[in-house]
């Protein structure tokens, strides 16, 4: 009399099958691997590709926002100083002054010297150092006028000489106009007042920091922020880029491909699963059977595959911690939309009649 | 457990193949079923195995305790399907499996047979390799392995050369005698000599 197939024995009968076959197998794993390392590397170089393009707009003086005050008198600069410390901002900086001066070494021509709150010098030159004491020249008047850092310069303002250090150089364009043929004095007196402050966010942080402008400066002085450049139609916001980007959906097209291979493959593997169902198979165990080849042959080299990709783009250094999120979330996405995989076999299993075997299926 | 069919009746269309067809198989036995094609004998057997519904009519398969379940059943033709990436051995193995076997018992159990039936040359051939005959009498192994209690045989030496027809008459008369219920259609005076019950299905039934 026959007892049926124990349940572990079937599953491990359905590994034996599957190693008779292993291109089958292999075909499977392989897509698999290819499809999970293929969902973190194209999130991996799309989120990539926003952050070089924030890069080339944060250059530009995309991220810069900047609080005008509605009266002539401006308001005082320490507002704009504590505008640094929030969350998200990446400097904030004022124009404190403006004179009109005359250098020794290039006589007979007006240069302008402006005295600026130090975080002014990283909103003008993104990662140039502020200097402590003494004169940033602007590139184009450095030029003009062969300064060169390090030195000392004499200059004249209302009738008078003296001397000030020159620092440094920008080396590049300013985001600002106007600077690059001024020279920029670091002010830190605090009882200063500005007509504009200029503050730079970190891409993505306007939602978080645009509102704290608008309350930044007490009503009184009728101040009101507004982006520096103006928006251009083809720049998104990278906030509305992260959640819109095509690789967000890797995960799903992916998940889909596997579910169409698996399906197929065992849609055309139907006549051994009917000649397991009239020895006495049990859809049940046919499905156990299946979870596990899903397992072996999906869900790791899956993980494998994407862990692969990682761990290559980690070694790198060429993946910041919001790639690392972004890139886990989609490997967790599809992960979780295989595991439903082997319901498909289930009610392959369920459908497929044990005497179907004898009917050519 | 016995397997009673009671007034069994089939027709294909316009064609009446089977009418009121009435008979028990018991354990331990071997019945042959002979008339000439068309007769209702391969449909008989599917009504049983469940592959085809009858127009009217019963079967039933009764345990000792008087309860009715439909138990395993082993089917046998000139087509039986092997699994085709598998080796004769592991196909008959397959068989051993099916009621409880390790596979290291199975495999065990799947050697005797094989050699039961003249299989041994080919024990470690592809499913898929291997001849019409040889695809018989791997079923005709994986059956005996499997022990079902019933076997149904439709015309399962129709394609063998008399030593294998042999060996496959052999191994289902010895499945009857370890209690089987084995019901064979066939053409084949060899076979009918060999069972313990004939049922000539056109004096029986008006086709």
């Amino acid at each position: 009399m026959s007892r049926g197939f124990h349940t572990g024995e079937f599953v491990r009968e359905h590994a034996r099958g599957l190693r008779a076959r292993p291109w089958r197998a292999l075909l499977i794993a392989l897509c698999a691997a290819l499809i999970g390392a293929a969902v973190p590397l194209v999130s991996l170089i799309e989120t990539g590709g926003l952050r070089e393009s924030w890069e080339q707009q944060r250059a530009a003086g995309r991220f810069v926002q900047v609080i005008r005050a509605g009266t002539i008198e401006g308001f005082p600069v320490t507002f704009c100083e504590n505008i640094a410390r929030t969350e998200g901002v990446i400097a904030a900086g004022a124009i404190l002054h403006r004179e009109q001066i005359q250098l020794a070494t290039f006589p007979g021509q007006n240069r302008e010297l402006l005295r600026v709150s130090p975080g002014m010098i990283a909103i003008a030159w993104p990662g140039l150092a502020i200097p402590g004491s003494g004169i940033v020249a602007g590139k184009d008047l450095a030029t003009q006028t062969g300064l060169v850092p390090d030195t000392t310069v004499n200059l004249t303002r209302a009738g008078t000489s003296e001397t000030r250090d020159i620092v440094s150089i920008a080396g590049e364009r300013s985001r600002v106009d106007g600077l690059n043929t001024a020279l920029l004095e670091p002010d830190v007196r605090a009882d200063q007042y500005t007509r504009e402050c200029y503050v730079e966010m970190q891409p993505g942080a306007a939602g978080a920091v645009i509102p704290t402008l608008t309350e930044a400066v007490p009503p009184t002085f009728k101040a009101t922020p507004a982006p520096y450049l103006k928006k251009s139609a083809l720049v998104m916001d990278p906030e509305k880029q992260l959640p819109q980007r095509a690789s967000a959906w890797g995960w799903a097209l992916g998940a889909g491909i596997l579910f169409l291979l698996l399906g197929v493959l065992w849609w055309s593997g139907r006549a051994e699963m009917a000649l397991y169902r009239a020895f006495g198979a049990r859809p049940v165990q046919i499905t156990l059977a299946l979870a596990a080849e899903v397992i072996a042959t999906v869900l790791v080299p899956v993980a494998i595959g994407a862990s692969a990709v990682i761990a290559v783009a980690g070694f790198t250094g060429s993946i910041g911690t919001q790639e690392y999120l972004l890139a886990g979330a989609d490997i967790a996405r599809l992960l979780l939309a295989l595991l439903p995989l082997p319901l498909l076999g289930a009610a392959l299993a369920h459908a497929i009649s044990p005497s179907a075997v004898f009917k050519g299926a | 457990m016995p397997v009673a069919v009671r007034d069994i009746s089939v027709a294909f269309g316009e064609r009446r193949v089977l009418t009121g067809f009435t008979a028990e198989f018991v354990e331990g036995s071997m019945t042959a079923l002979r008339a000439p094609s068309g007769f209702g004998k391969s449909t008989l057997l599917a009504v049983i195995a469940g592959h085809q519904k009858p127009d009217a009519g019963t079967v039933a398969f009764t345990a000792a305790d008087g309860t009715e379940h439909a138990p395993q059943i082993s089917w046998i033709d000139q087509a039986s399907p092997v699994f085709p990436h598998r080796t004769a051995a592991h196909n008959v193995a397959i068989g051993a499996l099916s009621r409880g076997s390790t596979w290291e018992e199975a495999l065990l159990i799947a050697a005797g047979h094989l050699e039961r039936l003249g299989l041994e040359e080919v024990r470690d051939r592809l499913g898929k390799r291997l001849s019409g005959g040889e695809r018989q009498r791997v079923a005709v192994a994986r059956s005996m392995a499997a022990e079902t209690p019933i076997i149904l045989a439709d015309e399962p030496t129709a394609s063998l050369d008399a030593a294998a027809r042999g060996l496959v008459i052999g191994a289902l008369r010895a499945a009857a005698d370890a209690g089987a219920i084995v019901i064979i259609a066939t053409h084949d005076d060899i076979v009918a000599e060999r069972a313990d019950h004939i049922i000539r299905m056109d004096r029986l039934v008006p086709a």
